[in-house]
């Protein structure tokens, strides 16, 4: 009854997974370009915006908000999962490290891109 | 018709980069991400196999990650067993409920590669039973009941299992690949187990706005596991071990960003045993996450 071909299929599978393609059709490319710069357009308005790699559920941001949050000085933040953008303002007279930030998204599993900073009045 | 449900598997895995999201009912999930910690996981399985049903709900704890990269497992399963009368209509010959084993684990991704919108991850995982489970329940007419019919395995148990997950937006794929034993007690063994499972995901809506935006996940998935023979004082055991795969399509529902809703349904494909023994029935599930703050 066992055949053994049944082990095809895991293990095609297994040994694709990182090699799998990450070639992206004209159409994904182009809606890439138009979040990126909806991404763009929101940094401008942001004191401090992380670009944040590897989210992809709000389960996944949860958990990123959740490490965030843990810092002090953090008065507010947004998560926006398909944009992998969070969005913070610092509470007034407190200052948050690009150390700190880079140290709690990767407790919380994920990667930080960037760190931007925008000049308050 | 075995092989029809291959070819329609197969296919199924081939349309378009295989890119996808996370965290399936059966198949693990190389994540290690913060929602793998601070957690609660609880589901409820029935299974049935000839006159023997099962409820299984095991109550998983995600305890702490003592790095970005590991993450933990505390589960203790409240386990259901009833032996019905043969026949139509047959009441109950035996039923017992309690605490079964308790198991825990520890993960390791050790391969991380985010990009925007995405990551794909390798991790190992390390599992382990302990024999808590009692084993010593009798029969109404006196007798030890046979292992089937006990709520615990007797004996501890561990395997390894390499995870792989590949998320691309609204598309991702899990797969593992895992090897488990376990110990003899008094004389007895389970045979060795080799576990495989994919897991192919989809999310509904495409952009996620933000943590409260309400997402639906629908996987499909593929679960098998290839056992050896149990063996007695050294001994095979007939009728013992075999392959065994489902396809189990199911369906997660984010409600909150804490809380999750999921549900599966196991359909066995492949019922390849040594020898002659009963088939297994359709396997449902229900089941939450949780995540603490």
């Amino acid at each position: 009854m066992i055949s053994g071909k049944e082990w095809l299929v895991p293990a095609a599978v297994l040994a694709g997974m990182t090699g799998l393609p990450t070639v992206a059709t004209a159409q994904d490319q182009q809606e890439n370009r138009e979040k990126e710069a909806a991404v763009d357009s929101l940094l401008a308005r942001a004191s401090v915006a992380l670009r944040v790699d590897g989210m992809s559920c709000p389960f996944c941001a949860f958990g990123l908000e959740k490490r965030l949050r843990e810092l002090a000085a953090i008065d507010t933040l947004v998560v926006r999962v398909s944009d992998g953008l969070v969005l913070i303002r610092a509470k007034e007279g407190h200052a948050i490290t690009d150390a700190e930030l880079e140290e709690a998204v990767a407790r919380a599993g994920f990667s930080l891109r960037e760190v931007r900073r925008v000049a308050t009045p | 018709m075995t092989r029809r449900f291959f070819i329609l598997f197969i296919l199924a895995l081939a349309p378009k980069p295989l890119l996808a999201q996370g965290l399936p009912f059966q198949t693990q999930s190389a994540l290690t991400t913060a929602f793998e910690e601070r957690g609660f996981r609880a589901f409820s399985m029935l299974q049935r196999r000839g006159d023997v049903t099962v409820v299984v709900s095991p109550l998983v704890v995600l305890p702490f990650a003592p790095h970005q990269r590991i993450t933990t497992t505390v589960a203790l399963p409240i386990v259901y067993k009833r032996l019905s009368e043969r026949g139509a209509g047959g009441g109950v010959r035996y039923s017992n409920v309690g605490f079964g084993d308790l198991a825990v684990s520890a993960k390791w991704a050790f391969f991380v590669r985010d990009r925007f919108a995405g990551t794909t991850r390798l991790a190992v995982i390390v599992s382990g039973s302990l024999p808590t489970g009692p084993t010593d329940a009798t029969l109404e007419g006196g007798g030890i009941a046979p292992r089937p019919l006990q709520l615990g395995n007797g004996a501890v148990s561990g395997g390894v299992t390499l995870v792989g997950t590949l998320l691309r937006g609204s598309w991702g794929i899990n797969a593992d690949l895992g090897h488990f034993r376990q110990a003899s007690d008094g004389g007895f063994r389970s045979g060795a187990a080799t576990r495989y499972d994919v897991a192919v995901a989809l999310r509904i809506p495409d952009y996620v706005e933000n943590i409260h935006t309400h997402t639906l996940q629908l996987y499909l998935e593929w679960n098998g596991t290839l056992s050896g023979r149990a063996s007695q004082d050294g001994s095979d055991v007939a009728n013992t071990g075999g392959h065994v795969a489902y396809v189990s399509p199911g369906l997660q529902w984010v409600v909150l960003p804490q809380l999750l809703i999921e549900g599966s349904v196991q359909i066995p494909v492949i019922q390849g045993f040594n020898g002659i023994q009963t088939d297994f029935g359709v396997r449902p599930a229900v089941g939450f996450r949780f995540l603490f703050f």
